[in-house]
């Protein structure tokens, strides 16, 4: 679904995004995470083509060079607070939208319109930043596309429309069966909807990886603070927290079977918190085996 | 609907075609009527003025007989076919400032090129249909407008009025070097769009390099684009104005000098002498000058420049649109 290999983009003398290999398999919904200025927006703009590599490759959907006419043609994109033109009105945005596609399902897209209760007459510009975001994602979806990529689409969303604007994305994805990467800085919904995480910090790969293996591979461990030093020693953890005479290790772990230290107890670990571990500590990495980073 | 929805649902093979050029002439409608039609709305005011003043003129023209401008210099005409022309000289900055600059600039300063270009056509193939009609129908229309300012400014620069349609204001109105000048300005302002990305810097750049390119072809290149020819200008050896070799509207006299009728231009101290002496040795005023004849092919020759530079401004667009980091 999205293949990058040794992939850097420079802007003037900054590096945006560096050395990042991936491979993020078809059929996932995966959650890019990281802070502003990681190099979400810039790895999905190589991804969709706006933007071209500086060194290193980027495949999509099979093996497809970003920005051709079957990548295009493969991939929804939503970007950043979902441009569309304003002082078109939500219909004719939908006939501009299925003029520029080759494939358009113009019934699901005037009854997605209907049952979100968008004035067809209104002017975009007109609408609400929510309802800007739903009909955004409601052009890229009625082209019917196998990848879905959408940049920060919950950032102007209120609670409410957030809710539904996932609600929607889930639907098309347990109907249509395609893959979606969308980015986030907003860590707290993630578990609900990503079975996929991929962590950027820095403009560097942090995580990547199966949500449930990630969670699976890492776990909590809670024990008195004065043998906190000792098992930081004996754990090597991802990041250690010590409050009051509580210490908290997030450490990873081959399995359940694993020794807990003396005095402390182990627990699983929330996505949320695994992820503001890494955030963190940008030295610390949680990748796949190099065989599994370099694509075929 | 449902043949389109079964289609997509198969996964696009390597067969997949692009979007039509059909699907992107109402994407192109949609965009760029209003702008378009504002442009042809300026072009229609302007031909109108020509056309309610020019019968006008016309008329009288033929009331009066030949000469007729000589007895008519108070009724205002002269005033007009000098000013009018200064105002026309905006047409083609104006369509490159409002119609080409924002082309691109507005869609990369809005952020919907993040839109329009993740779309089905492409950057490339999106730009391409919507400049080649716009420029097309805008530079249809200024040859039409060029070919009525020729009309308007028949009665006035035929015969032996002094007024001149060489004349650096009036020679880049007629048909085929406003169609240049226009469709050169517009390729420049998409250019400039792409490059600078902000509309109104965009603008003010598009204006900057048209001016530049007006003033040079004007004071440097348009008299060379054949080689001028040299003759005997007005002054005959009797001392007479005589031969009309470069009578003024039937020519563009670009210099004067006096010479020895071996063809030695005569020194500085040499012109200070007397009419007599000017007739005692044969001087002779010569003048080097593009002939009547040579207007239309002239006026080819610059549309013909101007076309292949528009196609450059084009191919440079499109290598910047290509490349470009959004």
């Amino acid at each position: 679904m999205l293949e990058a290999c040794n992939l850097g983009r420079r802007y003037r003398r900054t590096w945006a995004l560096r050395e990042c290999s991936l491979t993020v398999p078809a059929g996932h919904v995966v959650a890019l995470v990281g802070p502003n200025g990681a190099g979400k927006t810039t790895l999905l703009h190589l991804a969709v083509g706006l933007t071209a590599a500086t060194k290193g490759t980027i495949r999509v959907l099979d093996g497809l060079q970003p920005g051709c006419a079957d990548a295009l043609a493969g991939i929804g994109f939503v970007a950043q607070d979902a441009p569309l033109y304003r002082h078109l009105s939500v219909t004719d945005t939908l006939h501009l939208a299925r003029n520029l596609n080759r494939s358009w399902d113009a019934q699901a897209a005037t009854s997605r319109i209907a049952s979100l209760g968008l004035p067809p007459g209104k002017k975009v510009g007109a609408l609400s930043g929510g309802q800007q975001a739903q009909l955004a994602l409601t052009i890229a979806l009625a082209k019917r596309p196998q990848l879905l990529i959408l940049d920060e689409p919950l950032a102007r969303l209120d609670p409410l429309a957030r809710h539904e604007f996932m609600s929607l994305l889930m639907a098309a994805v347990a109907e249509d069966g395609l893959s979606v990467i969308f980015s986030s800085h907003v860590v707290a919904e993630l578990e609900r909807v990503a079975d996929y995480l991929v962590v950027l910090n820095g403009g560097r790969l942090q995580v990547a990886g199966e949500v449930d293996d990630l969670l699976a591979g890492h776990r909590v461990l809670t024990g008195p603070a004065d043998l906190a030093t000792a098992a930081k020693a004996q754990l090597n953890p991802v990041r250690t927290s010590v409050a009051g005479a509580q210490a908290h290790l997030l450490c990873r772990t081959s399995g359940p079977g694993d020794p807990v230290p003396l005095d402390f107890i182990a627990q699983p670990v929330s996505l949320e918190e695994l992820v503001l571990a890494y955030l963190r500590d940008p030295s610390v990495a949680a990748l796949p085996g190099p065989e599994m980073a370099v694509p075929a | 609907m449902t043949a389109l929805a079964a289609q997509a649902r198969t996964p696009s093979g390597p067969s997949a075609r692009p979007v039509s050029w059909r699907k992107l002439a109402w994407v192109t409608w949609r965009r760029q009527r209003a702008i378009t039609a504002a442009a042809l709305a300026v072009m229609a005011g302007a031909a109108l003025i020509l056309v309610l003043s020019g019968l006008a003129m016309h008329h009288t023209a033929a009331r009066l007989g030949p000469g007729w401008w000589m007895q008519t210099r108070s009724t205002g005409y002269y005033s007009w076919a000098e000013n009018l022309p200064l105002l026309l000289q905006a047409i083609p900055i104006l369509v490159g400032a409002f119609v080409g600059a924002p082309l691109v600039a507005r869609e990369a300063e809005s952020g919907t090129f993040r839109f329009a270009w993740t779309q089905g056509p492409g950057r490339l193939r999106l730009l391409t249909s919507q400049l080649v009609p716009v420029a097309v129908i805008l530079t249809a229309a200024a040859a039409g407008l060029g070919a009525l300012i020729a009309w308007w400014l028949g009665p006035l620069t035929t015969g032996e009025s002094p007024m001149s349609r060489w004349s650096v204001s009036r020679v880049d109105l007629f048909a085929p070097s406003l169609a240049g000048w226009l469709l050169v300005s517009l390729t420049l302002g998409v250019l400039c769009g792409a490059a600078v990305r902000r509309t109104v810097a965009a603008m003010g750049a598009t204006m900057a390099g048209y001016v530049v390119l007006a003033y040079l072809t004007a004071t440097r290149w348009r008299s060379n684009y054949l080689t001028p020819l040299t003759g005997p200008a007005a002054w005959s050896g009797n001392g007479t104005y005589g031969g009309h070799v470069i009578a003024l509207g039937a020519a563009d006299e670009l210099t004067t000098y006096y010479a020895w009728p071996d063809g030695r231009r005569l020194t500085i101290q040499q012109l200070n002498h007397g009419t007599a002496w000017f007739n005692q040795h044969h001087i002779a005023l010569m003048a080097v000058y593009q002939p009547g004849s040579r207007f239309w092919p002239l006026q080819w020759i610059e549309f013909g420049w101007l076309a292949a530079l528009s196609l450059l401004l084009v191919g440079a667009t499109l290598l910047i649109i290509r490349r470009r980091a959004a």
